[in-house]
């Protein structure tokens, strides 16, 4: 942590024993009541992740549900031209739990928050576990180390499929904005004396995209059909044998992404878009 | 279509923008001669193209790059996302359709552009083509011709002569026209005159092309629509990552 930061003096302790590192690029004169407020940081799956997809979101009449949505998030950041402040930690969290998930409240400068990133990253040895999430998960996610991990299952009619699929590999979601009445706002407003909540959301429909740009529709077919010795279980391994030239040239567009050449790399490509920000807003993925 | 960003119509134009003109060229991007990732090493004997037209967008592309300056990242609401793609405002477009040979370099219509920092490239391809090569391509958008042969002489040394060619039909568009969007920029900002390029990577067309069920014979044989091959030709046709746009600044 910086020395003599004048911000420093306003951080509040983390409510999940969380480090705040906060510094200040220019002094600030005070902290007190009026020229600060307070941001709760926390995450969420919405109803999609905690209670299933229903099938008319889907295009080929699949339903799905998750029975576990385990990431690992963190490392969020956020400045102004003024200030700049991360939030060092990584929290481990089960978003089929009902959520939002409080991670951690602090204070600080009021003012345009207006460029803010995260990250969803491998479980590091320093990662958070959150009540959402147990031991077990976390030695399940050490074992990658993974990111992510999803289990679910996915129905249409009589045909039932589980998919048990774990993730690597970390995502930087930069220059995050939220939509506020229709309007993108970048990062967040705090107001003096003020009580902002910063969500950073995880939109779990994304994982059945059937395109990489442009429109997409969600579809399970092309992730059943690869249950090639017929278990019902669909794993990675199974989705690298789909080539994506096997699929129809309509679906599963790769857009500007190279390499994405077989239905693992492009489930893989779409972990990438899973993160949002406040809801509906979205941030650019690195 | 958004409109040119500072044009009658634009939205997004400000009193600081400044109207430039920037001359359009088409080219090959990378060699004729390239392997495949499915074992084929493929030679080109030509390649013909049907731009309608050529836009330079801020939206940034698919490919994650970064933004060029702090700047962009508080302007710029180019969040690339499937289904939440937002293109952004038009800096820079060239709409005098014509068919191009691809083997070698070919001058288009004048872009009309504003100053401003493009993050992505628009190609439009136009079916009927019209120009030089409108009868070759003739309902089709794209047209190649060359020569495939595996990599590994000791699996099959014959090679395989080709035609391949796809129509907006086969790319999914009743509208005449096929709108590839997200391609990557690799240009900085327009602030004056200079040349818009547009270079074309055929290898990543025919990436995921296996030409096994092309025929041995002395005469081409055209990838018949509905097979593996084809589709993977179609797969790559559509790849914004094929079609990598640049900015020239005049000395």
């Amino acid at each position: 942590m910086r020395e003599n930061s004048p911000f420093e003096k306003c951080a509040a302790p983390s409510s999940l024993a969380g480090s705040l590192v906060a510094c200040s690029m220019l002094l600030l004169s005070a902290c007190g009541a009026d020229d600060s407020g307070e941001v709760r940081l926390t995450t969420w799956g919405e109803e999609f992740i905690e209670e299933g997809i229903p099938a008319a979101e889907f295009a080929d009449d699949f339903e799905a549900r998750f029975d576990e949505f385990l990431v690992v998030l963190g490392h969020v950041r956020a400045r102004n031209q003024e200030h700049e402040f991360s939030v060092a930690d990584t929290y481990l969290v089960d978003l089929t739990a009902p959520g939002p998930h409080e991670l951690t409240t602090r204070t600080l400068p009021e003012g345009d928050w207006s460029e803010v990133e995260y990250r969803i990253v491998p479980i590091e040895a320093e990662t958070i576990l959150h009540p959402s999430a147990d031991a077990d998960a976390r030695d399940r996610m050490e074992a990658g180390p993974y990111s992510i991990t999803v289990k679910g299952e996915a129905r249409r009619g009589d045909e039932r499929y589980t998919f048990d699929w774990s993730f690597g590999g970390t995502t930087r979601y930069t220059n995050c904005v939220q939509v506020v009445g229709g309007r993108q706002e970048p990062g967040f407003r705090i107001g003096g004396g003020g009580r902002e909540t910063v969500e950073l959301t995880i939109h779990g429909d994304h994982f059945f995209y059937d395109d990489l740009a442009g429109d997409a529709a969600l579809r399970f077919e092309a992730i059943a059909d690869a249950d090639a010795d017929g278990d019902g279980d669909v794993t990675l391994d199974e989705l690298t044998a789909v080539s994506l030239v096997d699929l129809p040239a309509d679906r599963y567009g790769t857009g500007n992404f190279s390499g994405v050449d077989d239905l693992r790399a492009f489930v893989e490509a779409l972990v990438s878009n899973l993160g949002h920000f406040n809801g509906e807003g979205h941030c650019l993925p690195r | 279509m958004t409109a040119l960003a500072g044009s009658s119509g634009g939205c997004s134009g400000s009193a600081s923008e400044e109207r430039v003109r920037l001359r359009t060229k088409v080219a090959l991007h990378g060699s004729p001669t390239f392997d495949n990732a499915l074992g084929w090493h493929v030679e080109l004997d030509g390649a013909w193209l049907s731009i309608g037209s050529l836009r330079l967008l801020e939206g940034a592309p698919l490919g994650l790059r970064a933004p060029r300056s702090l700047l962009d990242l508080l302007v710029k609401t180019a969040h690339a996302h499937p289904g939440h793609y937002h293109e952004g405002a038009v800096l820079a477009e060239m709409l005098s359709p014509q068919s191009v040979d691809l083997l070698e370099t070919t001058e288009l219509d004048v872009a009309e552009a504003v100053t401003g920092a493009p993050l992505s490239g628009q190609l439009v391809l136009t079916s009927p083509a019209i120009g030089a090569h409108a009868e070759l391509l003739d309902e089709a958008v794209v047209r190649l011709e060359g020569v495939a042969r595996p990599t590994d002489p000791d699996v099959d040394d014959e090679p395989r002569r080709f035609v391949a060619t796809a129509s907006v039909a086969e790319l999914g568009s009743s509208m005449g026209t096929v709108e590839i969007t997200g391609c990557p920029y690799d240009g900085g900002p327009i602030r004056a005159a200079g040349t818009m390029l547009l270079g074309v990577d055929v290898a990543l067309w025919l990436d995921q092309v296996d030409f096994t069920g092309i025929a041995p014979k002395a005469s081409a044989v055209s990838l018949s629509t509905d097979t593996r091959a084809h589709n993977g030709f179609l797969r790559g046709l559509a790849k914004a990552a094929a079609y990598r746009f640049d900015l020239q600044s005049d000395p």
